[in-house]
């Protein structure tokens, strides 16, 4: 039966995810993405946000990483010298600095992360998979007559393969 | 031509064009302005009107006149304004004033007139009855005279009528009331000169010989009646005198005249109508001319060796059953005038004339009447000075008339008598006797120690002192189950309130006008009001025991019993005249609200009963009316222009006047913003982060929150909408179009308080319908916070504010704008309760606290 299982059975429906539009702060996505936590909690866990814009177009995902790395572009700019060596991270100093506040006030389009790939609705998991592991992505918009309808991720992907695998 | 010249050169000169010649949207904003110019003087007349019925306030009937004119005028106005902005649409409401106008003429016309009857009638033929025929005067001694049977000397009345006749013989009527009307109340100055005006042409007039053969006739009666040619005292006893209102010494009494004199007499007690002092006394006791009517009381001379003034309770303290009694030697003209100390005489009812107290003083001077006629002052030979003036029994024998006059009228009298020389007792008039109220004279402190006061600032609007439990009212739903006896507390006036005044023991309210239509209704029930606290919503608890002192503006914790006792109300010594009467009447056909509720079928013109129903429609259509600008009566306009900003707005101007700093360019920068209210929109508008221009080379993905293929339409041109605006000094309507939402806000902000309003209306969105409700919630929470009344119906939102002061409503102003761009596609993250608490908790840190820090 797995191989009539498709990526529509096991995406999650577009207004079950969060999402946000792109002018909107770090600030406020972080709000949500903390209040996603308590919303989901036991049924799936969003480990990112979608980013629309006025027209409800999708134009971006943001995860947990772009927040993070949004927050404090130092990661970015120092990334050279940190390389050498991860100890000199001591360098980078006040990590929850005034600096970061300020930071959090910049709009979500700044960091979000665009969409690289995207997947037909009723497309096998297979070509989910190979398509994620090609692009190293961990989520991917699924779409059905050219609208993004959900997302399928990586997580359920792995749900389903570890039944087959485990036979259960 | 000649018109195309005209308006170029208004166009260049800037000479303000007639409503006619406007733009159908500037005419109709014109009118809107008129409009709402004759609703504030409409409420502030009505509130005026029921100032007066208070009891504090003096007036005459030329003030009803004229408030009746100027509230014909201005509601008529209003109407037309109404009418003109709707496209003849109210000629219904036109014709409810029409209606209600006829009402409040009817009451005007109710004029009293001087009652037909003989010129002069004898005391046998009078009764209490009379006293619009005879006066008060000779109405109430003929009515103890025959149904008392006390001693009366036999007299005659020279009736109201005959002075009717006395001003038409010398066509005077007219004259005096056009006289009267030259002064009012306010200005003293011009009294005088009335005065001797009037006095003049009294003077100058003939008693008509009819009227001469009828007292000559009646005297000639009393004569043979006597069988002595008696001298005569003559006595005002004008219509209004001692009815209710004493006019103790305002008019004129001759004694001991020689009966060749009447006539001239006569003539002198009806121009003493006319004396500065009388003048005042009347107009200030707010009667009308027509009641101005005088008779005359005629009586022969009691050659008197004592008398006095007999009260039937002294009046310091009036529960106990003690009659006053003072008595001079000679006319009892001294015992009122202060010429001499006279005696004085406390006698208990119970055992019947007991003297509880007297004090004898010297009387070294009396008044008596000389033969030939007159009076003069002589000595009070030596052994009487230092004597009573009455005996234990003549005492006691006044005492037992004073029960039976008291128990006859029903209330304490002042009572003249005489003793003659056959050592007679005899009454000469009798009129209420005006006892103070003992409680209420001297007025309360100002702050009642030893509770703590919760507020103490705001307007009183309608005074007495109140306490219960606080109920706040935040909604209408609120009004629902308010309980007997609550303190309604509340951010702000509505008429709404009406509904629980009944049972309200006094409303406090943050904000708000004296003179609207709540502090109307207010003073209607006489429920205690103070407004303007300013915080009382803040500083009060749901619940808390509180006594409102709407006297002295003090709000106190708990109840505080020393003012509850004290008397709320005290009694309105102008109540029973015809004056008062009137403008009671009429208020009641002005004042009344019965269209409370629009939402009601019975918001109609057709169920308009008072000119207040009529105002209160107008004001709530006309804004429906000013709503309902449509897109497509803005773009037939000619002159919009364009703002220009970083904003991803696109918005048409439209400028009615004095809304925008004009340039040669059709685009407008936003510091070119005039109008009050868009200007604080706009600084709302202008601080909040905005959607910046999309990050380039983003390949976006229609989604299916998009329905239909124009909405989804990819990679278009850059998204703006069409928003458009209505501009002038006071004035904005501004309808946005931003993302998938569309609102609107209306707002007019002056000076006067009560034109200021604003409107705020949302709706729609591109999300789910949970997602675009929850976007709703927020900003129906957060207009909550800023005090704004509200009406949900799932996405769709209507808040209204009105009456706020300018500055209050520029705050909220900016604050909308803030929410404007904050809920833009706020509905898109709304994806769960939790997450709208956090913006709102977002928003009012934010934003909403650093304002009302400001």
């Amino acid at each position: 039966m797995p191989k009539k299982t498709k990526v529509k059975d096991l995406m999650i429906r577009l207004e079950d995810y969060p999402h946000i539009p792109y002018w909107f702060t770090l600030r406020q996505a972080m709000a949500i993405v903390r209040e996603v936590a308590i919303k989901f909690e036991g049924v799936f866990e969003p480990r990112a946000v979608l980013v629309f814009d006025e027209k409800y177009q999708l134009m971006g995902i943001l995860t947990l990483r772009d927040i993070i790395k949004g927050l404090e572009p130092r990661f970015l700019k120092e990334t050279s010298l940190v390389k050498q060596d991860v100890s000199l991270t001591v360098l980078l100093g006040d990590l929850f600095g005034p600096g970061m506040k300020q930071e959090s006030q910049k709009p979500v389009s700044e960091v979000m992360s665009p969409i690289k790939i995207t997947i037909e609705a009723d497309s096998s998991i297979a070509k989910a998979i190979f398509l994620m592991i090609k692009e190293n992505v961990g989520m991917m918009p699924v779409l059905q007559d050219n609208k993004v309808v959900g997302i399928i991720r990586l997580s359920e992907l792995f749900t389903e393969i570890s039944g087959m695998v485990l036979g259960d | 031509m000649v018109t195309a010249l005209k308006r170029a050169w208004q166009l260049i000169t800037g000479v303000p064009r007639p409503p006619e010649a406007l733009s159908p949207l500037a005419a109709k904003h014109a009118h809107f302005q008129r409009l709402l110019h004759a609703n504030n003087q409409v409420l502030a007349l009505m509130a005026d009107m029921e100032e007066k019925l208070s009891g504090d306030y003096l007036f005459d009937f030329q003030y009803i006149l004229a408030a009746v004119n100027q509230l014909r005028q201005e509601t008529t106005a209003l109407v037309e304004a109404l009418n003109q902005m709707g496209g003849q649409r109210y000629q219904d409401l036109a014709q409810a004033l029409d209606r209600i106008m006829a009402a409040v003429e009817e009451v005007l016309e109710r004029r009293w007139e001087i009652p037909e009857a003989p010129l002069v009638l004898g005391f046998e033929e009078l009764n209490a009855g009379m006293i619009e025929v005879v006066g008060g005067k000779n109405a109430n001694l003929a009515e103890i005279k025959n149904r008392l049977g006390l001693p009366v000397p036999p007299g005659f009345a020279v009736s109201s009528y005959a002075y009717k006749c006395f001003l038409d013989y010398n066509q005077l009527g007219e004259r005096i009331t056009a006289t009267l009307k030259q002064w009012r109340l306010d200005d003293l100055d011009s009294l005088a000169q009335v005065s001797e005006d009037l006095k003049a042409m009294i003077n100058a007039a003939q008693v008509p010989p009819e009227l001469e053969t009828a007292m000559v006739k009646a005297y000639d009666r009393l004569a043979d009646q006597l069988g002595s040619r008696p001298l005569l005292a003559l006595r005002s006893s004008a219509v209004g005198e001692d009815l209710t209102f004493t006019f103790a010494g305002q008019y004129a009494t001759y004694l001991n005249v020689p009966a060749t004199e009447m006539a001239a007499r006569y003539k002198d007690i009806v121009a003493s109508l006319f004396t500065p002092r009388a003048l005042f006394y009347y107009k200030n006791k707010g009667f009308r001319e027509e009641e101005m009517a005088m008779g005359v009381m005629v009586l022969p001379m009691v050659q008197s060796q004592a008398s006095g003034v007999l009260f039937t309770r002294q009046t310091e303290l009036a529960d106990q059953e003690v009659a006053l009694i003072n008595a001079v030697w000679g006319l009892g003209k001294y015992a009122v005038s202060g010429r001499v100390y006279p005696d004085h005489y406390l006698a208990a009812y119970q055992p019947l004339g007991q003297i509880v107290k007297q004090i004898i003083p010297p009387k070294p001077e009396m008044l008596v009447s000389l033969p030939e006629g007159g009076v003069k002052e002589v000595p009070v030979p030596a052994k009487q000075v230092k004597a009573p003036c009455l005996n234990e029994s003549q005492i006691t024998q006044l005492v037992e008339w004073a029960v039976m006059l008291e128990s006859h009228f029903g209330k304490p009298q002042d009572v003249e008598w005489a003793l003659d020389a056959a050592d007679k007792l005899w009454l000469l008039q009798c009129r209420p006797l005006k006892v103070p109220t003992p409680k209420g004279a001297e007025p309360r402190p100002r702050l009642v120690k030893d509770y703590p006061v919760l507020l103490e600032q705001g307007t009183v609007v309608c005074r007495g002192v109140g306490s219960g439990p606080v109920v706040m009212v935040r909604q209408d739903q609120d009004l629902k189950n308010f309980p007997v006896g609550g303190v309604l507390v509340a951010r702000h006036t509505s008429p709404k309130y009406v509904t629980v005044m009944p049972n309200a023991a006094a409303i406090i309210t943050d904000t708000g006008s004296p003179t609207g239509h709540m502090a109307l209704l207010a003073r209607e029930f006489q429920i205690p009001t103070i407004i303007n606290t300013g915080r009382a919503t803040q500083v009060l608890s749901p619940g808390q025991v509180v006594t409102v002192d709407a006297y002295y503006n003090n709000i106190y914790e708990g109840e505080v019993p020393e003012l509850l006792e004290a008397p709320g109300g005290k009694g309105n010594d102008l109540a029973d005249t015809q004056v008062f009467q009137t403008l009671k009447t009429l208020v009641k056909k002005v004042v009344p609200l019965n269209l409370v509720n629009p939402q009601e079928a019975t918001f109609t013109p057709a169920h308009c009963q008072t000119i207040h129903d009529i105002v209160r429609f107008a004001h709530e259509v006309s804004m429906r009316e000013m709503f309902k600008l449509t897109e497509g009566e803005f773009q037939d306009h000619q002159g919009v222009v364009e703002l220009e900003s970083e904003l991803p707005f696109k918005v048409a101007i439209l400028d009615l006047g004095g809304g925008l700093k004009r340039s040669l360019r059709s685009k407008i920068r936003p510091q070119q913003i005039l109008s009050i209210p868009f200007k604080a929109f706009w600084e709302g508008l202008a601080a909040m982060r905005w959607p910046q221009a999309k990050p380039a080379g983003v390949k976006s993905f229609a989604s299916v929150f998009v329905n239909t293929d124009a909405e989804g339409a990819q990679g278009g041109a850059p998204y703006r909408d069409q928003s458009y605006l209505i501009l002038s000094k006071n004035y904005m309507n501004f309808s946005i179009h931003l993302g998938y939402h569309f609102s609107t806000v209306e707002a007019y902000v002056s000076d006067q308080i009560n034109d200021n309003y604003l409107t705020f209306n949302f709706q729609g969105g591109g999300s789910t319908p949970e997602r675009r409700e929850r976007r709703v919630r927020l900003i129906e929470t957060i207009i909550d916070h800023l005090h704004l009344n509200y009406q949900r119906q799932g996405d769709h939102l209507e808040a209204r504010l009105a009456k706020y002061p300018a500055a209050e409503m520029a705050c909220r102003l900016r604050l909308l704008g803030k929410l404007t761009l904050y809920t833009k596609q706020l509905d898109m993250v709304m994806f769960s309760d939790g997450i709208v608490d956090w913006y709102i908790k977002d928003f009012l840190q934010e934003h909403v606290k650093i304002e009302e820090k400001q």
